[in-house]
């Protein structure tokens, strides 16, 4: 446990260092102030667009509401947070090993197993830390621009939100530990996190049902619950990070 | 300090169908300074990292301080792999502190440990911004911190220029007494100048392990070396061919406007060598004893030559 908080210590500091801290907090906060303002303005540039239309087709565009700030949430939150977490990730070990930074730390008393563990929360610690405060913000601007959304619907939205988030960190960091270079790491995350959503088109059971669930939830409807969803997700997150130690367990380094 | 530090047991490597380490055995005596020595691709790098765990042994076993590697106990060593790596947006202190954390060492020596490796003053600089020779110190420092029992030091200063090569000799020359140090190297010179016992590696193979100076005894063989001026230079590879055709002349190596040449027979290459030397601008001719360098290209030499022969006849 001590070489656990010693390894997580540096790496949040490292994430603090390098502006990586920096880089998801300012993207996920950003797109949680800018949601309910897009909400807000959407059918205005519509309209704007449709009246310089000579003749046009009449469109009725309704007025916006809380549940369109919603939406507009998770769709970026979404969008940005599985960006963010493949690109933050993908060389998070691969790097070191590629740079040689394994072959220096790895003699001392550090289990590998430690090393991903550590790893894998401080992630988790920098992306649960930005979604709070990109719902926060999103949360002000909503009750600002529109009606205060159902809190418990919104708190469940935020939650679910991260339980998927954290399958793909997991299913990212399996990829650095599988890739032999940076490259290759970054195309196996790529991939793994295209087949996790993909999979959201055949199944209900896929960690993309939680964000709609989410979603749902926030809007103040009683939509059907996605147990399965949530119980595969965790299990491949699991997984994924147990199957990062085994293999990082079992690799020569260079 | 009696015993042994340092146990390999026919350690062997392969990489697919190649095979790095061919089974030999090894001892290291506690608090040698021991130089393990070989050319590129002997197999030296591959050997340290089997005994730092980061590589696994295809068989055999290495044990260091009697801890088995692999065996889940961690033995007391430092290593200082042949080109360190660090986090570059930390500094020296932050860098050891974190490798004393890890160890969970509560009041470590870093501002003395930096002194003692010549980074005593480079207070809040990014190790990002230090040069080959600072990272190799740093290196050495971050080996040297948990004070380990076994120093295991791979090239720790075949990539330095003349000056730092000098520094990190000193500091593992420091060291005598404290632990044993087990540097690999194919810079004969390092490890004639510290080392009290060698091993010599060649493909995958040890050819020969012992004391230093039972070494240079056993392999004792008178040698002249002949110094010409400078410009004299080109024509000595004339005088080397002719040197070679004799009986008593056992090798001859040419190195810029040096000659030397290992004799068999001393009152007949006294005879013979002194008039092939007389219309040349000769500046010195001394008898000297065999170093390192000359017992391991013999040695080398003599191995490279027995595979091709057998080559030749299969
Ligand atoms: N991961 C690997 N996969 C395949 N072959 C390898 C691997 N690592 C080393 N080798 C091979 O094993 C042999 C020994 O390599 P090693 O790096 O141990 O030599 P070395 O004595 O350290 O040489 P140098 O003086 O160049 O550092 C070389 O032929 C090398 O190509
Ligand atoms: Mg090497």
């Amino acid at each position: 446990m001590r070489v656990f908080l010693v390894q997580m210590r540096k790496e949040l500091r490292e994430q603090w260092r390098t502006r990586k801290m920096l880089i998801v907090v300012v993207v996920l906060v950003a797109f949680g102030l800018m949601s309910p303002v897009f909400a807000k303005i959407t059918p205005d540039l519509l309209k704007s667009l449709g009246e310089s239309q000579v003749g046009g087709v009449q469109i009725i565009i309704p007025e916006p509401t809380t549940r369109d700030a919603n939406d507009q949430f998770v769709k970026n939150t979404t969008q940005f947070g599985l960006l963010l977490a493949v690109l933050v990730g993908f060389g998070a070990i691969v790097g070191e090993r590629e740079r040689g930074q394994l072959a220096l730390i790895f003699p001392h008393p550090l289990p590998r197993r430690t090393f991903v563990l550590a790893k894998f929360a401080a992630l988790a610690i920098l992306f649960g830390a930005a979604l709070l405060l990109g719902a926060a913000a999103d949360y002000l601007y909503t009750v600002l621009l529109f009606d205060a959304p159902p809190a418990g619907g919104f708190l469940a939205m935020v939650a679910l939100l991260y339980v998927w988030l954290l399958s793909l960190l997991a299913l990212t960091l399996l990829a650095s530990t599988l890739g032999r270079n940076m490259t290759a790491a970054g195309g196996i995350a790529f991939g793994l996190v295209l087949l996790a959503s993909l999979a959201g088109l055949i199944t209900r059971l896929a960690p993309g049902a939680l964000t709609e669930w989410g979603r749902a939830l926030a809007n103040g409807g009683d939509p059907p619950a996605r147990w399965g969803a949530l119980a595969v997700t965790l299990a491949i997150t699991g997984l994924a990070v147990a199957a990062s130690v085994l293999i990082l367990e079992r690799q020569e380094i260079e | 300090m009696t015993g042994t530090a340092i146990e390999i047991r026919s350690l062997t490597k392969r990489f697919g169908n190649f095979t790095a380490l061919k089974g030999f055995d090894l001892t290291v005596p506690r608090g040698a300074i021991f130089g393990f020595l070989g050319p590129n691709g002997a197999g030296k790098t591959t050997t340290l990292r089997i005994m730092t765990g980061l590589a696994r042994a295809t068989s055999g076993d290495v044990v260091i301080e009697g801890v088995r590697v692999g065996s889940g106990q961690r033995p007391p060593i430092g290593y200082l792999p042949d080109t360190p790596s660090f986090y570059n947006w930390m500094t020296a202190p932050e860098f050891l502190r974190y490798i004393a954390d890890l160890h969970g060492l509560a009041d470590p020596p870093i501002a003395a440990l930096l002194e003692r490796v010549g980074l005593g003053d480079t207070g809040k600089r990014k190790i990002g911004g230090y040069s080959r020779g600072m990272k190799q110190r740093l290196g050495l420092a971050q080996a040297l911190l948990p004070r380990p029992a076994v120093l295991l030091l791979d090239e720790p200063a075949s990539a330095l220029d003349p000056a730092g090569r000098k520094e990190v000799l000193d500091i593992m020359s420091d060291l005598r007494g404290e632990l044993t140090i087990f540097f690999s190297t194919h810079i004969l010179n390092d490890a004639e100048r510290i080392c009290d016992a060698v091993g010599i590696l060649h493909e995958g193979e040890l050819l020969l392990q012992a004391r230093r100076d039972e070494l240079l005894a056993r392999f004792a063989q008178p040698i002249f070396e002949i110094d010409v001026a400078p410009d004299d230079a080109p024509g000595l590879a004339a005088l080397a061919e002719q040197v070679r055709a004799q009986p008593w002349a056992e090798r001859v190596y040419q190195d810029g406007a040096r000659l030397r040449v290992s004799v068999r027979d001393v009152p007949a290459a006294r005879q013979a060598l002194l008039p092939m030397l007389a219309d040349r601008a000769v500046h010195r001719v001394e008898m000297v004893g065999a170093t390192l360098e000359d017992v391991f290209l013999r040695l080398t030499n003599n191995k490279t030559g027995a595979t091709s022969a057998a080559e030749r006849v299969a």
